[in-house]
């Protein structure tokens, strides 16, 4: 994938993703159901972390096309979510804090589903096809994502990845599609049992 | 022995109105039942509340989020004025505050005084807390496998200056693997925040 030339940036803003969080999906990342003790307290904080949600999270996707072979996808909240929650937990408002980390973690995955479409419909209008989708720290090298760092930073300046491979904002991720010009199945949509990510809490599939 | 009986039964009660108002997060109700249980008896219930509720939690009978809760509650304890016990941060390279927040409110909820280095820490930086504050606990937290090598190169520059005896170890994050054979870098052995809080409360305590 050496030597290629980031050719076009596509940005697709807050208003393609609105926040609508999943509340049931919510409380099941978070082990809070019915019966548990702790429901109540977060149900009860529930209104205030939407809306501070709505408030700080300024979503985004930057498409960077590399030729005719590659898009490297760019999903971020911003860095407003990571700095709120950590107001709230250092005001000892954990249970707001926690809500508000899960809601953001969900609000991400929602936006890697919507921007499935958008990028297809992106690339269908160019005669291209997103094949497989390479995610970090299985198909995507570290090397590769610093590679491809720069380009995407002109594009979100407030994004990077610090030399250990943590990506900032912390409520972002990076992967890269392969394109085809024959039509294929498009490979835009996260696998689970693809990613390296094996603890993930939200991890939709065992082993 | 009726009177001890009684007042037997009545402990109870209050131990079990405490642990439900925890559990349901409920700070107010905790204030109320310190005041009327005496700091110091409240404050051995809520010792044993939160490490069942931790073993709970590490074994997957509970969810993190009543952990979470209970800290939040548990805050209604005030904090007592001593030197921090522990420093924590995240790594240099773990541009994450998430997992450091999370510890922050582990180590609040129980009583630990601690101090918060920040994010992106470099290794010096948790050693003068060592050097010049004393702290006894260095935590790191860790997102990638690559912070870990930061968190070696930290354990040698102690090494260096002399100062790997005086505290304990502790890395909170990600999972990894050992290669075979290669002793553990933490001293706790378990990298699950919950496990990495316990570890230090107990030996805080003692």
């Amino acid at each position: 994938m050496g030597g290629e030339q980031m050719e076009e940036i596509r940005i697709f803003g807050p208003e393609h993703f609105p926040v609508l969080p999943d509340r049931e999906e919510v409380f099941r990342w978070l082990g809070c159901g019915g019966e548990e003790p702790c429901r109540g307290a977060f149900e009860a904080q529930w209104t205030e972390a939407v809306d501070c949600l709505k408030e700080c999270a300024r979503p985004l996707a930057a498409a960077l096309r590399c030729g005719e072979s590659t898009l490297t996808v760019f999903l971020t909240l911003g860095p407003g979510p990571e700095d709120r929650m950590s107001e709230l937990f250092r005001r000892e408002e954990y249970v707001r804090g926690s809500l508000l980390n899960t809601l953001s973690d969900e609000m991400l995955f929602q936006m890697d589903a919507l921007s499935g479409p958008l990028l297809a419909e992106m690339l269908r209008r160019e005669g291209l096809w997103a094949g497989s989708r390479m995610e970090p720290g299985v198909e995507l090298t570290l090397s590769e994502q610093r590679r491809r760092m720069p380009p995407v930073q002109r594009a979100v300046p407030f994004a990077g990845l610090s030399d250990t491979g943590v990506l900032y904002p912390t409520k972002s991720m990076m992967y890269v599609v392969r394109l085809s010009r024959e039509p294929c199945a498009q490979g835009l949509l996260h696998d689970c049992a693809r990613c390296a990510q094996k603890s993930c809490p939200y991890r939709k599939v065992s082993g | 022995m009726a009177e001890k009986m009684r007042l037997s039964a009545e402990e109870s009660t209050s131990r079990q109105q405490l642990k439900a108002a925890l559990f349901s997060g409920d700070r107010e109700r905790v204030e109320a039942l310190i005041r009327a249980a005496g700091a110091d008896r409240a404050g051995a219930w809520r010792e044993e509340i939160l490490g069942e509720l931790t073993g709970d939690v590490l074994a997957g009978r509970a969810p993190f989020s009543r952990l979470t809760a209970a800290a939040g509650a548990a805050c209604a304890f005030p904090a007592e004025n001593l030197p921090p016990a522990a420093c924590l941060g995240s790594i240099r390279g773990n541009t994450s505050p998430t997992g450091r927040d999370y510890m922050r409110m582990l180590l609040r909820g129980r009583g630990v005084p601690f101090l918060d280095l920040g994010t992106d820490v470099p290794a010096e930086k948790f050693l003068s807390a060592v050097r010049e504050q004393g702290v006894r606990f260095v935590i790191c937290t860790v997102f990638s496998r690559l912070d870990f090598d930061r968190v070696r190169e930290l354990e040698e520059s102690a090494r260096e200056q002399g100062l790997r005896d005086r505290f304990d170890l502790l890395i909170s994050g990600a999972e990894m693997e050992r290669e075979a054979g290669a002793p553990p870098l933490s001293d706790c052995g378990d990298h699950r925040a919950a496990a990495v809080a316990e570890w230090v409360v107990n030996r805080w305590r003692k």
